[in-house]
C-alpha cells in the first residue's frame, strides 16, 4: 500500500507498507521517522488525521484518541494503524528524515 | 489525617493479558488474583498486601484511580469530612468493592484523578514468605528485580490546585517544586510518607496519568532492568539509563502495551518530618531540563505531552 504524509510547511513524502505493517514501521524502513512517544497505541503521540484510505488494528488502540475524539474528521494512531487501501495521511508534529549514510540505506533506518 | 503512604494504580489496559504478561514479565510483578471482571492484581516482591497495580479491561489507555492507606480505620471518616468540606464530591465505598481490600473513600483531585483512600488491605506476604525466609528468591522474578511501587506523576493543567488540596486537605508535604518566572507552579513533588515523593503532579492535560515508578535495590539493579527492556524490545524512552536532578534518582522509562508510563528507579532521598515542616527545593523554569535529565539537560519532546 502507498502511505502518503502531509504537514503544513513540509514537502509531501510517500513510501510504500507492506502487508500487516503499522505506519510508522513502514515510514520507518523508508528512513523517515514519525513522531511517537508510547509506540502502543495509548499516548496520542502519533495521531494523525486521515485525509483518504482506510486502516485497521490487528492490536488494541485507545478509544481516546479515536472514536471519542474524532469528531467529524478521523484519526489514526500511526504506531498501531495498518493501512487496508492507500493512504493519505496529515500528521500533527513534523517527521524527521534519517541521515542516509550508505550503512544506514543497508540497515533500513 | 495520616495518609501513610501510595499503595497502588487501578489501571485502564486494552489488552489485560498483554498487560499481564508485561508486568509479570517485564516489571518483576507477581500475580496475586483475579476477579470476575477480568481485572488483575499483582505485587511487587516486597510489600505484603494484595496488589499494587490493577489492570482494568478497557477501550482507553490512562488511570482508573489511585490507592493510598491511610493509618487507622477512623482517618477514613475525617478525610471524607475534611474534602466534602472542601467542596469536592466523597463516594463511599463498600468493603470487597475492590477485591481484597476494606471500605474506602473515593474522591476527585482538583485536576480531576480519583483517588481511593483505604485502611484494611488482605494480606499475600512477602515474595520471600513469612516463616524463616531467605533474602535471595525475592529476584527471582522472570522481570525487573523490583522491590515496590514507589510513586506515580500525574498531570494538571494548573498543578498549584492540587498542591493546595493535597497539602492542606490531605497533609501532604511538598518536598520540591519548578516555578515560572511568575512564580506559578509548574511542577510539584510531594510526600505523605518518608520518602521525598509519594504523588507528583506535571504540567499537562487534566485527568491524565503521567508515570508510576518501581522501586529497586541499587543502580545496578536498574542496569539489569534497562537490560532486561532491551533484549524484550520494550518500547523506551530515548533517554536511555539517565538520571533526574531532582531527587538524583537513576532512572529509565517504558511503556506497557496500552501506552502507560512506566519507571523503573533508584536512589531518592528520604524527607521525613510533620506535614510542612521540610522546607521544599525550588528549581527555577530555566533550569528545569537539568532537574528533569540530569546527563541530557533537556526534556524530549515527548516526555510531558504524551500522557494516557
Ligand atoms: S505513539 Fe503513543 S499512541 Fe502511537
Amino acid at each position: 500500500m502507498q502511505v502518503t504524509l502531509r504537514h503544513a510547511n513540509q514537502p509531501e513524502v510517500s513510501f510504500a507498507c507492506e502487508a500487516a505493517e503499522t505506519v510508522v514501521t513502514a515510514a520507518r524502513r523508508a528512513a523517515i521517522t514519525i513522531h511517537v512517544a508510547c509506540e502502543q497505541g495509548g499516548c496520542g503521540a502519533c495521531r494523525a488525521r486521515i485525509v483518504a484510505g482506510t486502516v485497521h488494528y490487528p492490536l488494541p488502540a485507545s478509544a481516546r484518541w479515536l472514536d471519542e475524539a474524532s469528531g467529524s474528521d478521523c484519526y489514526a494512531l500511526l504506531c498501531r494503524a495498518v493501512p487496508t487501501s492507500a493512504l493519505v495521511i496529515e500528521t500533527a508534529h513534523p517527521w524527521r528524515h534519517v541521515e542516509n549514510s550508505p550503512l544506514s540505506r543497508l540497515i533500513g533506518r | 489525617m495520616a495518609i501513610s503512604r501510595f499503595s497502588y494504580a487501578s489501571m485502564n489496559v486494552m489488552d489485560v493479558e498483554a498487560a499481564a504478561q508485561h508486568y509479570v514479565h517485564v516489571v518483576g510483578l507477581r500475580e496475586t488474583d483475579r476477579d470476575t471482571d477480568g481485572r488483575v492484581y499483582l505485587q511487587a516482591a516486597d510489600t505484603q498486601d494484595h496488589h499494587c497495580v490493577i489492570l482494568n479491561p478497557a477501550k482507553t489507555a490512562g488511570v482508573d484511580h489511585l490507592g493510598f492507606k491511610v493509618s487507622d480505620r477512623a482517618d477514613l471518616d475525617e478525610a471524607a469530612a475534611a474534602v466534602t468540606a472542601y467542596g469536592l464530591p466523597v463516594t463511599r465505598i463498600p468493603a470487597g468493592a475492590v477485591k481484597g481490600q476494606g471500605e474506602g473513600v473515593r474522591f476527585p483531585l482538583p485536576s480531576g484523578q480519583q483517588m481511593l483512600l483505604y485502611f484494611h488491605a488482605d494480606k499475600v506476604g512477602y515474595l520471600t514468605g513469612m516463616e524463616n525466609p531467605s533474602p535471595v528468591s525475592a529476584h527471582s522474578t522472570p522481570g525487573g528485580r523490583v522491590t515496590h511501587l514507589d510513586h506515580t506523576l500525574i498531570s494538571a493543567q494548573n498543578p498549584q490546585d492540587d498542591v493546595k488540596f493535597l497539602t492542606e486537605v490531605l497533609d501532604f508535604s511538598l518536598t520540591e517544586k519548578v516555578i515560572d518566572p511568575a512564580g506559578n507552579t509548574l511542577a510539584a513533588f510531594l510526600t505523605c510518607s518518608h520518602t521525598m515523593h509519594d504523588l507528583a503532579i506535571g504540567p499537562g492535560p487534566d485527568g491524565t496519568f503521567h508515570h508510576m515508578a518501581f522501586g529497586m535495590d541499587s543502580r545496578t539493579e536498574v542496569i539489569h532492568g534497562v537490560d532486561l527492556l532491551k533484549e524484550k524490545a520494550v518500547p523506551a524512552l530515548e533517554y536511555g539509563i539517565t538520571r533526574h536532578g531532582i531527587a538524583g534518582v537513576t532512572t529509565i522509562y517504558f511503556h506497557d502495551p496500552s501506552g502507560n508510563r512506566n519507571e523503573f528507579y533508584n536512589g531518592a532521598y528520604l524527607a521525613p518530618g510533620a506535614p510542612g515542616w521540610v522546607p521544599p527545593i525550588v528549581w527555577q523554569a530555566e533550569h528545569f531540563p537539568r532537574g528533569a535529565f540530569y546527563y541530557e539537560n533537556a526534556v524530549p519532546e515527548a516526555f510531558f505531552a504524551e500522557v494516557t
